[in-house]
């Protein structure tokens, strides 16, 4: 009773003073909570007043209490209940339970044999659990058990066949094993070790996956559910293990063991463990202490764990990777600074600080340097490593650093705040080259550092000497080229492109850039009235021409056009008007050639009286409004508003084309007239609003389910409310996307794809005044309102910006183009 | 996973026995056949090929074999070798350590 007096709960009276209905329903409820404990004290009672009774439930009990304790891992107290049952009842001891104790205690023959006493003889029947209880008991005996043979000797000869299967499979002969498991029936209490046996042949053989379904199909909690665990880790290498393999460090160790690598055993469960406790730095010290050869450049395993703890860094948040980097360093601190730990350790150090602004740059350029003496000490001098080290060098200083941290919140253009450090990068340029000068890399990143510096003279320099050093290198070419366009220099520039050109001819970019260059030369010249000069290079240009009217840079008619307004600045009116008047007459008088030199020749600074005649023949063009004139016209005018500065005379002809435009929309249209004249006036944003809705909605009345004039209609929507997407935009854009689809306007699918991911992006982002935590706090609402009314000024304010930085952005681009016809004055 | 364990290689190897390699194994593991280990064995050969590539790729590696230690081992033991069964005496301790746990 001293138990039960320990254990007592508040309100409990002592078994005597119950009466026995009561203990009984105390009994049952305990022994339905599995608290044998407990019960076992209302038994005892019970069984003083009635032995016969209850005896049989105290035995119950005692057994339970007994498994209990050897899950539990109580052996030796297990062993006392059992000598406890004997003493009651005799014999009446749970085999299964008696036989765990046994194999618990290492006694696995007399576990078996305990099992054989009870079922061996086979008239007893047994449930599939305790069948397989006997089978695990029976084989991991691995002795003779010569009372089997005696009593079921059925039973004994597919015992006997697992053994010799297990044997076989050891001594890797897979196909004795296999035929050695047809001794075994498929409904033997050794099925399970007949389908373990088969994993294990599968396993061994390659085939993971039938392996794999061999393993799985054992089940939980047995012997051999434990024992296909490892195996099954070992084959999905990269399945988490769960929490409870976490703790169970026995199953990494039984891995490393099916693995023949019995050393890792001692080292890798625990590293793992600490691993997986974020205790990363003692992870690292634990393997350095324990595993002989780590860290270690030579291939192997030390190797590839080197490579886990030394490019681990990299992917951790920067408070872990600090404290990780302490760590290690105050485990390395007892090391040799000469050996492969510390080039180790200064490579992840100096790796880490690639992306950690805060490192000032000399301490970032002496940590590298650092590297390169242990490196040295290590292995020796590697020049080609050093210059590879100072190109890095060169590459971090030479970043552009950006001065709005949330321009990827808004959306907006980074703003250019300078290079890290330009002294330093060129330098590290310098000094790379000066080890390994060939590297065509580290010339063009050098040169890219004077472009984005701005420094034309260095850039120059360096272009002509990469020309120089790679004289077959069409890109170098081609850049120096366009370089000496700009300085006009046109015939050294003309010269650098021809021979980019002849290195790959199939190469579009060049023979365009080629031939703008003799576009500019030839109005350069123009202007000073060589005539030889220009009608040469045009005539180049010419020949180099695309027919058709498509390309405005390389279309022949366009280049004849150019050709004949050059003559007007040259001097020669009349040789300009017949050249003109041909180009057109072959071009089928062709609305947009017209409108071409028109518009051109007023860009190109062309004297007025040259254009009156075909200012006139515009001007009729205009008093007659159509949608396919409309078209052809603002093709046009989009070309010659990229090329030429903004001017008034520019701005009055948008305005005139937006009018002519809108005017025509009353006559028949197609959708493709349509498309061009919509494209036309988004780009024109505010201006060209009218015609934009015009046209969407002429186009959906004839077909309503156009895709590309649905798209159209939502961006104009759009545009109308700066707000953040909203479900019912991505719900209308994927309604869109599948008519598109169905129509296999696959362009059009492509940029829906691509606004769909950006919808569900921003859609994904929670903002802070969103949280509901924020909306049920009655004191925080009024500072939330606040908050969303600073944010909602806050993003009008950013959207003005946008927009006069959009319009800032679009006058830069039309001036970089205008470069290639500088001199429009 | 390092790329020369991929390819079987040493560290040591030069720029021929690299490529001499590589072929071989794009023969064994082509685009149709195998294109997971097509791709693991191109993106290895590229990291290695010359002395530029690997000198690169031992300065700035950033990729680890696995998320935790043991990923990286499993990982590194199925690129490598074939596991061999225990001998008789470790299967009889190891199924008994799984019969007392």
């Amino acid at each position: 009773m001293g138990k039960f007096k320990k254990n007592k709960t508040k309100g409990d009276k002592t078994p005597k003073l119950l009466t026995t209905e009561v203990l009984e329903q105390k009994t049952k409820s305990d022994l339905a909570r599995l608290n044998y404990r407990r019960a076992k004290e209302w038994l005892k009672e019970l069984c003083k007043r009635s032995k016969e009774q209850y005896l049989p439930q105290l035995i119950e009990c005692y057994n339970g209490l007994a498994k209990q304790m050897l899950e539990k891992g109580q052996t030796a107290e297990a062993k006392i209940i059992f000598d406890h049952i004997r003493f009651l009842a005799g014999d009446k001891v749970d085999p299964f339970a008696e036989a765990q104790l046994a194999t618990r205690s290492g006694d696995y023959l007399a576990a078996a044999e305990v099992l054989i006493r009870r079922y061996g003889d086979g008239n007893k029947p047994l449930n599939t659990e305790d069948g397989r209880g006997m089978a695990d008991a029976l084989v991991v005996a691995f002795e003779d058990i010569p009372l089997l043979k005696e009593e079921n000797p059925k039973l004994y000869g597919e015992l006997t066949a697992v053994r010799r299967a297990l044997e076989h499979v050891c001594a890797g002969r897979f196909t004795d094993a296999l035929s050695e498991l047809k001794h075994i029936r498929l409904q033997s209490v050794f099925a399970g070790w007949r389908l373990f046996i088969k994993g294990l042949c599968a396993f061994y053989t390659g085939e993971n996956s039938r392996a794999r379904e061999a393993f799985q199909r054992l089940g939980n909690e047995s012997l051999l559910s434990r024992a296909a665990r490892p195996f099954i880790v070992i084959i999905d290498k990269d399945t988490r293990l769960t929490s409870r393999d976490e703790v169970k460090e026995p199953l990494l160790q039984q891995v490393c063991r099916i693995l023949n690598m019995s050393d890792m055993a001692t080292a890798l469960p625990r590293a793992e463990y600490l691993w997986r406790l974020r205790r990363y730095a003692d992870s690292y010290a634990h393997v350095a202490q324990t595993l002989n050869g780590f860290p270690s450049e030579e291939p192997g395993l030390s190797h590839t764990l080197s490579l886990f703890y030394f490019n681990a860094i990299s992917h951790m948040d920067p408070w872990q990777a600090d404290k990780y980097l302490t760590g290690i360093h105050s485990v390395l601190r007892k090391k040799n600074n000469a050996s492969i730990d510390f080039l180790f350790f200064t490579r992840m150090r100096n790796l880490y600080f690639d992306n950690n602004p805060k490192v000032p740059d000399h301490d970032y350029l002496r940590t590298w340097e650092e590297f390169l003496i242990f490196y040295h000490q290590v292995h020796g001098e590697n020049s080609k490593l050093r210059a590879l080290v100072y190109a890095h060098l060169g590459d971090i200083f030479a970043r552009e650093e950006d001065s709005d941290p949330f321009a990827f919140i808004f959306e907006r253009k980074k703003q250019k705040a300078g290079i890290r450090n330009f002294e330093l990068a060129e330098d590290a340029y310098e000094n790379s080259l000066k080890l390994n000068g060939h590297d065509k890399d580290v010339h063009l990143k050098i040169l890219r550092l004077y472009e984005i510096a701005g420094d034309n003279s260095k850039r120059n320099k360096k272009l002509d000497e990469i020309i120089r050093l790679f004289p077959d290198d069409k890109d170098s070419l081609a850049k120096n080229g366009n370089f000496c366009i700009e300085r006009k220099a046109f015939l050294k520039g003309i010269e650098f492109l021809k021979r980019a050109a002849a290195l790959d001819p199939l190469d579009r970019n060049n023979r365009e850039s080629l031939c703008i260059a003799y576009i500019k030369a030839s109005q350069h010249f123009a202007k000073q009235g060589t005539h030889l000069r220009y009608r040469d290079f045009m005539g180049n240009a010419i020949e180099m021409g695309e027919p058709g009217l498509e390309n405005m840079n390389l279309g022949r008619p366009y280049l004849q056009v150019r050709l004949a307004i050059f003559e007007w600045i040259g001097g020669c009116e009349d040789e300009g008007n017949r050249l003109l008047a041909d180009v057109i007459r072959n071009g089928n008088n062709d609305l947009r050639l017209s409108y071409f030199a028109y518009l051109v020749g007023r860009a190109y600074g062309t004297p007025e009286p040259c254009l009156s005649q075909l200012q006139k023949q515009i001007n009729t063009i205009f008093r007659n409004p159509t949608p396919a004139a409309a078209a052809a016209l603002t093709e046009v005018i989009r070309y010659v508003n990229l090329i030429a500065l903004p001017k008034p005379w520019l701005d009055n002809e948008f305005h005139r084309l937006n009018r002519y435009a809108l005017k025509a929309a009353d006559n028949a249209c197609t959708p493709l007239e349509a498309e061009k004249i919509v494209r036309y006036a988004i780009e024109q944003e505010k201006r060209g609003d009218k015609l934009v809705q015009r046209y969407v909605e002429k186009i959906l009345a004839q077909d309503p389910r156009h895709p590309l004039f649905l798209y159209f209609q939502y961006m104009y929507d759009r545009s109308k409310h700066f707000r953040p997407p909203t479900e019912n935009d991505r719900q209308r854009l994927k309604d869109i996307l599948s008519l598109a689809v169905e129509r296999n306007e696959r362009l059009l699918v492509n940029t829906i794809n691509r606004e769909l991911r950006k919808i569900e992006d921003s859609l994904s982002m929670k903002l802070p005044f969103d949280d509901e935590e924020f909306d049920d706090e009655e004191e925080d609402s009024e500072e939330a309102i606040d908050f969303r009314n600073i944010f909602e000024e806050t993003v009008k304010k950013l959207k003005d910006v946008k927009n006069s930085s959009s319009r800032r952005k679009r006058i830069q681009s039309d001036m970089q183009q205008t470069s290639f016809f500088d001199d429009l004055d | 996973m390092d790329p020369y364990e991929i390819l079987g290689l040493s560290p040591n190897a030069d720029d021929d026995a690299i490529r001499k390699v590589y072929i071989e194994l794009v023969r064994r593991f082509s685009p149709d056949t195998d294109p997971e280990a097509f791709k693991l064995i191109s993106g290895a050969y590229e990291k290695v090929k010359d002395e530029q590539s690997r000198l690169r790729h031992y300065l700035f590696n950033r990729e680890t074999p696995g998320d935790t230690p043991f990923q990286a081992f499993l990982r590194h033991v199925s690129y490598h070798e074939k596991p061999k069964p225990m001998n008789y005496d470790q299967m009889k301790e190891f199924l008994r350590k799984c019969a007392k746990s």
